[in-house]
């Protein structure tokens, strides 16, 4: 990505928001909200192979603050679901090939997991902080499920969401496998 | 960490010029920390994050044509709530009737020779969660140390009286009977020996029941409380609520220990009170509040979302926020239905928390099927919304609920309605039509909230704010429509 340019950039916000106003809509559905994807997990992941580390979380920051826009997850806990799915790819990457089907599927699968149960273990102590010990856990199904859509994805939409209008100057920075 | 600290005391010239294993532990002390700081919530953090999020109203407006391609679906949905908003309307005012005419006590014996000045519950005080606020029509002739009933029961004393610091004009403090400093003095009937039996009463014991102290019959078996006003030259006040009820007295645990059985549910059970006051020639008993619904506390809200990305929560981004006079915890409505209350509210957005959202709660009374007593249910905790769309909710505290099922769930079927108690949301707005467990299944079913209203197509949304806050000026203010 050339430094300079703004415009890449721009392009990646707004299709982050649209990403994340989407599967709002989409989770408001109780027969869909299980198994409604993090597509801003997905592309945040999809691109992170093709990025220096500085670059990757930029677009890990943007994918973060466009979550927030749309949800009422914790700050923290949706930085450190973001920022912790960036580290645990650059981890992976140091002895396997993560932009493989399998591994870029494992990878966004974890991701989502540990980010969902993050936030809602946020959530918890922040009802808690309320209700005493009258607060309740929320269920771990829809975690999962998402977990398993998030993975899903990122196996099979995210060679799509690469080629979204605007996002080539990022695709086209690819290094070499580290 | 020693680098780390000078990299932090230096600035981010400094930082550019670190080694990338000091990058890394900089990176990872901060990630730690962000997660440190989900787990366990700093407020003040919190805030600032908050702070920080409100620029990211400007992007959720970048989704705005999602709302024009959605317009007949929420047209549709609007103009279905809309059509029963009369109903619903003359259904909360028909609750707040019932429970005003509750609270009132009605025995001649009791209300000879006072003056009765109803107050609605707020809800509790920052300050302790045993000081109540409640609205009155009228502060004229009340003064402090009255006693405050509810029914037959006596439930404080007013502590305080507006307008005073953190208490507008229209609003009481009540000091509970469980506050840890209230004393009253109660007299019982010993139900073995037949003797009154002089008491003293005030405190919580523990969970719904009162502390007693000095019985001047340590031989006490049991017997109801209620309170006697021995002290009038010291207490004149007191006097007001001679022969109102406490509770059943009894002898607990060990031999020297007595604990009375509350009457009431103290902490969320308190909607509707009456504070005795003296007799007074120019004033007269007044007549309950009307309901919120048409005052002027109530500001316009534009949904900025249209649901929330995470799978297993229900929550909207609200274009209102603390510039707005909206807080947390006030309440969203439609029409005359609950929608929601707001979570986190920053300078220019909020979050919506609809009742689908796990931990989501209201104080709660329900009407029942073929009975005109309203029932306080207590606080409903959201456990969420089912593939079906019925929000299950679990109840905590209440009234015990002795009436017959209507299935073999072990439910009845009920109309249910907010209760006063939370601050910033009124009584007697419409929850929706739920079953409620009642008898034996009474606190191990859940209470499901069928057809709950789908709030993420409601667009044309209302937020409670204080009536000082809407009077403050801005672009929308005003009752609702």
């Amino acid at each position: 990505v050339k430094q300079r340019s703004p415009w890449p950039w721009l392009v990646l916000v707004v299709w982050c928001a649209w990403m994340y106003a989407v599967a709002g809509r989409a989770a408001a559905e109780p027969s869909l909200r299980g198994f409604v994807p993090d597509l801003g997990l997905v592309l945040l992941l999809a691109l992170e192979p093709r990025l220096a580390a500085r670059d990757a979380f930029k677009v890990a920051l943007i994918v973060a603050l466009a979550r927030l826009a749309f949800s009422a997850d914790a700050p923290p806990a949706v930085l450190a679901g973001v920022f912790g799915a960036v580290a645990l790819s650059r981890a992976v990457r140091s002895f396997v090939e993560v932009d493989g089907l399998v591994a870029r599927a494992a990878v966004a699968g974890g991701s989502a997991l540990f980010a969902g149960a993050l936030a809602a273990a946020a959530h918890l102590a922040r009802e808690e902080a309320v209700l005493g010990r009258e607060a309740l856990p929320p269920g771990s199904g829809p975690v999962l499920h998402a977990a398993g859509a998030t993975a899903l994805a990122a196996a099979f939409a995210a060679p799509l969401l690469l080629r979204l209008p605007g996002l080539s100057p990022f695709v086209r920075s690819r290094r070499a496998f580290a | 960490l020693f680098r780390a600290r000078a990299a932090c005391t230096i600035g981010p010239n400094r930082i550019r010029t670190l080694s990338s294993t000091t990058k890394r532990t900089l990176g990872l002390l901060l990630w730690l920390g962000l997660v440190g700081s989900s787990i366990w919530p700093i407020p003040a953090l919190d805030g600032a994050f908050e702070l920080a999020r409100a620029p990211l109203s400007a992007l959720a407006e970048l989704a705005s044509p999602l709302a024009v391609l959605r317009r007949p679906e929420v047209q549709a949905a609007q103009r279905d709530v809309l059509a029963a908003w009369r109903e619903e309307a003359e259904a909360g005012e028909l609750l707040l009737a019932a429970q005003a005419r509750l609270a009132t006590p009605t025995d001649p014996a009791l209300v000879a020779g006072r003056r009765l000045v109803h107050a609605e519950v707020v809800g509790p005080s920052r300050a302790s969660a045993d000081l109540l606020l409640a609205r009155v029509r009228d502060v004229r002739g009340l003064a402090v140390g009255l006693p405050v009933v509810h029914g037959a029961v006596f439930v404080g004393r007013v502590r305080r009286i507006g307008p005073a610091v953190d208490l507008d004009a229209d609003k009481i403090e009540i000091e509970l009977v469980t506050s840890k400093s209230f004393r009253v003095g109660a007299r019982a009937r010993d139900e073995v020996s037949g003797r009154d039996v002089d008491l003293i009463v005030g405190g919580l014991d523990e969970p719904g029941s009162l502390a007693v102290q000095s019985p001047s019959d340590r031989e006490l078996f049991a017997g109801m409380a209620s309170v006697n006003a021995r002290l009038e030259m010291l207490d004149p006040s007191l006097r007001l609520a001679q022969g109102y009820l406490l509770g059943r007295v009894r002898r607990v645990g060990d031999e020297q220990h007595w604990s009375v059985a509350a009457e009431l549910d103290y902490r969320d059970g308190l909607f509707h009170l009456v504070v005795l006051a003296e007799p007074d020639q120019g004033l007269s008993s007044d007549e309950p509040m009307p309901q919120a619904l048409a005052d002027q506390g109530w500001r316009a809200a534009r949904p900025l979302s249209h649901g929330d990305p995470s799978p297993w929560r229900e929550t909207l981004r609200l274009s209102i926020g603390s510039t707005h006079g909206a807080r947390s915890g006030a309440a969203l409505a439609f029409g005359a239905r609950l929608i929601g209350r707001l979570g986190a509210v920053g300078p220019w957005s909020a979050d919506a928390l609809l009742p689908g959202d796990p931990g989501f709660h209201v104080v709660a009374v329900a009407l029942f099927d073929g009975d005109e007593v309203p029932r306080v249910l207590g606080r409903l905790i959201s456990l969420g919304r089912d593939a079906r769309g019925a929000v299950h909710f679990r109840a905590s505290g209440g009234e015990p609920l002795a009436l017959a099922p209507d299935g073999d769930d072990g439910c009845r079927a009920a109309r249910l309605f907010t209760g006063a108690g939370d601050a910033g949301v009124p009584s007697g707005l419409l929850l929706g039509d739920a079953r409620v467990p009642v008898g034996p299944a009474q606190g191990l079913e859940d209470v499901r909230l069928a057809r709950a209203t789908r709030t993420g197509n409601l667009r044309d949304l209302w937020v409670r704010v204080e009536i000082a806050d809407a009077d403050s000026g801005g672009p929308e203010r005003g009752s609702k429509p």
